[in-house]
């Protein structure tokens, strides 16, 4: 039985060099035992939300390193348990041997994510906020981060609310007319309720392509570099890694070798596949390199085709782009004209559908701003199809996405029950189900739920 | 205790009424030696408010009792005067057999046949006291002083217990108008732990038929195809009466108002709640005030009265506002009142207080049904009557307790929705209470119960075998269905006639019987093919019927039952009866608190608690997850 839970301690930030690092302590005795090795004010009593500066020492007595405590009385703090948070040097020495002397002192070693889980056991969090958090720490850029936060805060939860509420109104509709037909209340008709299941549907559909969006947050958007050898690929490509406001970071890892890099550009994660033994050529190339090509775009999110100006674009390449455009229609295209510095007058685009520039990709590694209609470009293709997103609706999690639809499919065979004019009582069957898939998200929708939407509208009681 | 006078049962049921009626009838046709306490003999199987059985979900109550082998439905269908499938335009699964009820021969009817149950005895007298020893019932102690002993005693008390009846400003004890409150009984209950609470329920003013003035009101006919509650009935009254409608105006609505500070209602007097689906008049015109008409339905009281329910104008406000206001409605200019509407404020015990098989949790074989769990209603009172007086048996037989699920009865809904949710108002049953509605059909009540009746010893072996008749007359009428095939020039007219298209080579019945537009009894009757393929059985409902529903249903009922065995899951985690919740720090303090008190047997039953969410459960789980983990050493 967990019957006073016990006391659990990690080391909360990254491994590896840093100048601070924190080591969190969670649960009944978490003061207790940091007081136990700390030299400075008394941990015990000091007040709840208060910093102290002062020692950590070894269960010898041996100072191990200077830090500063800060001290969370339950339940305001982030597990809804006293919390002690030490801050400390960085680096993997100091957090290790403090996590150690506490562990000594009868802490016991959190298993990944105990806290968050003690948040969510404690109240402190509702289901969704707590899958954010874990969001948070997978959070790959800023957009995602501010996503998961807001999903934190519960501005999604919010938004999940609407939707409960217009599920509900739609439900008690449905249920008057079963429940109450003796009474002479006004039912709805077919246009109004149509006009309901349309909205909820609507609300449903946003919140499902967000989740495309959340995607693309969490996992960051593919992007390949395509074109003929010599076309300037490489060259973009570490100019838009070098920007100064990129990320970059090589990503090992055998499930990923197709990724060269990735990097952060307005507040989106870009992965960059390497395509540099593509060669696009109509139909003599080796049967590895098509193969490796076809891969790379089939997963990929954007195709930025370079091409070089001098040259122009030929029409083997133009037959292979337009037919791609027929294969992946999902598949956002980018046409760059690269070495726009060593052409003269105004450059000659060819008459394709899709986003078209001229730039220099060696110039962008002296002028930043070359870069910015490519990257304008980027960003456009990647939140076209999403329209305006506010950040706060955005699904992120998978087992969300799969009760969101659920629910939507719930909702349109409530809709061919309307329209094939079945009786109310399968209309209802549908919409439970749709209530009851968002319950999964929200906590239970009962049917007092629902009968209090009833008596609270309409005048029942014969 | 001086016990010279004390006499001994096997079970002891104090109340007359509807729930008491069946408890006593269950239990001794189950065979324990059983008494009846009412205080007034005559007042067995009484109406106390409209003259009418059944409706839209208290309809599948009823035949639910019936099927088990209870006797409100067969009761009914012996009295009615009218009878109505309400619903009949919407789907099967929210069909509501209503009957009228001759309210003199029902309550005859009830006293007739407990009077015809060998091992049931009557006693006309006021239970005081109700005897406990260590924990456990030993009897009951009458006004009259004499002592009744027995292992079991259920209480079915309605609205007796402390019942104050209002009437405008004037107040005077009892239980229903002109009979007694029972008084002494709640505070003996407190004395043994019980917690009380007041609720308050309200009828309307009765009238004489004859200073009505019926041109001017719409007719109500019952059906003329009647279906009866009972699946024992062959045969329904050959005649039946109308109800009659008309409206509230303006002008009422005005005088009803100039009464309201007078109100009890109003002024505060009247503490209890009242249901929210079956306000007062004043309540109504309060409420919704921009409504400008409330509908009343006139209902005839039985064949030979003149007495006439005003039904839709409950009120306790003071009656000559009463009869200035019924004056001023349309048909009711020159009405003569028999009796005016009243209030009624009467205890009951929260039912956290009572486990799933009625039994109270703090004295072992005293059992609570029908009003005093804070329900509403003859059919909701029938069902837990039938439910306790069954459960009363089964404990002296050392049985396990007969609790139905939710996904089997509405029976099961209403008692899960009592001791898991509790309730503050008093309680009735809608078809939208039960997230499984679409398995629990009213046609279908005998197919889910009857089979456990007759296991318990109390639906009898008649019953029984009609039931497997009628489950065996569907089974071959379907066969009979798809292997029947039909011809286009046979069946082309009716298919054009309700607008879907025809065929052009010969078809299977069951094929055509899937199109929405079609009436599978219409199809049959077109094709002259209804002899060949309709296997008949005892019974008065069409078997066409029962397979057309099944037919179109299908698919629904098969996802349902995944749901239900889904939810089922939750239903396996036993939670220990001794569990700590006060030691769980991590769940809500509200859940801790509604968990403490109402103990669930199981996860499912706890996480319908209100004020238990879903991450309390989520908390429970992975403690009783550790809870069955060896704990090492």
């Amino acid at each position: 039985m967990m019957r006073r839970g016990d006391t659990i301690a990690a080391i909360a930030t990254a491994r590896g060099r840093a100048a601070l690092a924190i080591v969190r302590l969670s649960g009944p005795d978490a003061c207790r035992i940091a007081a136990a090795c700390f030299r400075g004010a008394d941990l015990q009593t000091v007040p709840s939300h208060t910093a102290h500066f002062g020692y950590v020492l070894s269960p010898k007595g041996d100072p191990i390193d200077q830090v500063v405590a800060t001290v969370f009385r339950a339940p305001r703090s982030y597990t809804g348990e006293d919390i002690v948070e030490l801050t400390c040097h960085g680096g993997d020495l100091a957090p290790q041997l403090i996590l150690e002397t506490l562990l000594h002192h009868g802490a016991r070693l959190a298993e990944p994510g105990e806290f968050t889980l003690r948040a969510f056991l404690n109240g402190k969090l509702d289901l969704a906020q707590a899958e954010a958090v874990a969001d948070l720490i997978h959070a790959g850029s800023i957009r995602a981060h501010r996503v998961s936060l807001a999903h934190l805060q519960g501005r999604y939860s919010e938004q999940l609310q609407r939707l409960r509420s217009d599920l509900l109104e739609l439900c008690a509709y449905v249920e008057l007319e079963l429940d109450f037909s003796e009474e002479d209340v006004e039912f709805a008709d077919r246009a109004q309720l149509e006009a309901l299941l349309d909205r909820t549907e609507r609300l449903l559909d946003e919140l499902l392509r967000s989740y495309r969006l959340g995607e693309l947050l969490r996992d960051g958007v593919r992007v390949v570099i395509g074109g003929r050898p010599n076309a300037g690929k490489s060259t973009l490509l570490n100019a838009l890694l070098g920007q100064d406001r990129a990320i970059v970071s090589p990503v090992p890892g055998t499930t990923r070798d197709q990724i060269e890099a990735e990097a952060e550009i307005e507040g989106l994660r870009f992965r960059f596949v390497d395509t540099a033994g593509l060669r696009i050529t109509a139909d003599q190339i080796e049967a590895e390199g098509v193969r490796r090509a076809q891969q790379a775009i089939a997963a990929a999110d954007v195709l930025v085709y370079v091409f070089d100006l001098t040259a122009g674009l030929d029409p083997e390449e133009r037959a292979y782009l337009q037919r791609l455009q027929e294969e992946q229609p999902a598949l956002a295209m980018i046409v760059v004209g690269n070495k726009r510095d060593l052409i003269e007058g105004t450059p000659v685009l060819p008459e394709l559908n899709v986003p078209m520039l001229a730039l220099s990709a060696r110039r962008a590694r002296e002028t930043a701003s070359e870069l910015q209609p490519l990257i304008q470009a980027l960003v456009t293709v990647v939140t076209a199809d999403l329209g305006n997103m506010d950040d706060s609706a955005v699904v992120m999690n998978q087992r969300h996405r799969q009760h969101l639809a659920h629910a939507r499919a719930a909702v349109r065979a409530a809709r061919v029950a309307l329209a094939e004019g079945v009786g109310g009582d399968l209309l209802a069957l549908e919409l439970r189900r749709a209530l009851h898939e968002l319950g999964a998200i929200t906590g239970e929708i009962t049917t007092e739920d629902v009968l209090d939407q009833i008596f609270s509208r309409f005048c029942i009681g014969k | 205790m001086e016990f010279f006078l004390e006499e001994r049962y096997d079970v002891i049921v104090v109340g007359g009424g509807h729930a008491g009626a069946e408890a006593a009838a269950a239990a001794a046709r189950m065979g324990a030696r059983t008494l009846l306490v009412t205080m007034s003999l005559e007042a067995i199987g009484r109406m106390s408010c409209n003259p009418a059985i059944g409706g839209i979900g208290k309809g599948h109550l009823v035949r639910e009792i019936d099927a088990l082998g209870g006797i409100m439905g067969r009761m009914a269908d012996q009295t009615g005067i009218q009878f109505r499938m309400l619903n009949r335009s919407k789907g099967p699964a929210v069909w509501g057999p209503r009957a009228q009820c001759d309210r003199k021969r029902y309550a005859e009817a009830v006293r007739r046949e407990l009077e015809s149950i060998p091992n049931l005895w009557m006693r006309a007298d006021t239970v005081s006291e109700v005897l406990v020893e260590a924990g456990r019932v030993r009897g009951v102690r009458t006004q009259l002083g004499k002592v009744f002993l027995a292992p079991c005693v259920i209480l079915t008390n309605g609205t007796f217990l402390n019942g104050v009846i209002h009437v405008g400003e004037r107040q005077l004890g009892g239980g229903r108008m002109g009979e007694r409150a029972a008084t002494g009984l709640t505070a003996c209950l407190e004395r043994l732990g019980f917690e009380s609470g007041r609720l308050k329920t309200g009828t309307p003013p009765r009238i004489d038929g004859r200073t009505i003035d019926y041109r001017q009101l719409q007719e109500q006919p019952g059906d003329s195809d009647p279906l009866p509650f009972s699946y024992m009935t062959d045969r329904l009254p050959d005649r039946q009466l109308s109800c009659w409608l008309t409206y509230t105006t303006p002008e009422v609505h005005a005088i009803l108002r100039t009464g309201f500070d007078r109100s009890p209602m109003f002024t505060g007097r009247i503490k209890g709640r009242g249901p929210r689906y079956c306000p007062s008049i004043e309540d109504k015109i309060e409420r919704f005030s921009e409504r400008d008409r409330h509908p009343i339905f006139l209902e005839p009281e039985g064949w030979d009265t003149y007495e006439v329910y005003v039904n839709g104008f409950s009120t306790s406000l003071p009656e000559e506002v009463q009869v200035a206001a019924l004056r001023k409605i349309p048909g009711l200019e020159r009405v003569h009142v028999l009796r005016p509407g009243y209030a009624i404020e009467y205890d009951y015990f929260p039912p956290y207080q009572i486990r799933y098989s009625l039994e109270t949790k703090y004295v072992e074989g005293l059992f609570f049904a029908g009003q005093i769990n804070g329900t509403t209603g003859y059919e909701e009172a029938a069902a837990q009557g039938l439910m306790a007086g069954i459960n009363a048996v089964q404990k002296l037989r050392g049985a396990e307790p007969v609790v139905l699920r939710r996904s089997e009865a509405y029976i099961g809904v209403l008692i899960d929705d009592l001791v898991a949710k509790g309730t503050d108002e008093p309680y009735r049953m809608f078809t939208s209470r039960a997230e499984h509605r679409i398995l629990l059909r009213q046609d279908n009540a005998d197919l889910r119960l009857t089979e456990l009746g007759y296991r318990l010893g109390l639906a009898t072996r008649e019953r029984y075998e009609r039931m497997l008749q009628k489950k065996e007359a569907i089974a071959r009428t379907r066969r009979a269905l798809e292997e029947t095939t039909v011809r286009p020039e046979q069946v082309n007219g009716y298919l054009e006639r309700v607008g879907t298209s025809p065929i052009d080579r010969p078809e299977r019945l069951v094929r055509l019987a899937l199109r929405p537009q079609v009436n599978l009894r219409e199809l049959l009757e077109a094709t002259g093919l209804r002899e060949q393929v309709v296997v008949p059985t005892p019974g008065m409902e069409p078997v066409e019927l029962l397979v057309e529903i099944e037919l179109k249903y299908e698919g629904y009922m098969d996802r349902e039952r995944e749901l239900v065995e889904k939810m089922r899951e939750l239903e396996d985690w036993r939670i220990p009866p001794d569990f700590d919740y006060e030691a769980v720090e991590t769940i809500s303090k509200e859940a801790r608190e509604k968990l403490s008190k109402i103990r669930p047997e199981n996860l499912g039953q706890a996480s319908r608690i209100s004020g238990v969410r879903p991450a309390d459960i989520s908390v429970l789980m992975v403690l009783l997850r550790r809870h069955r983990r060896p704990q090492p050493v």
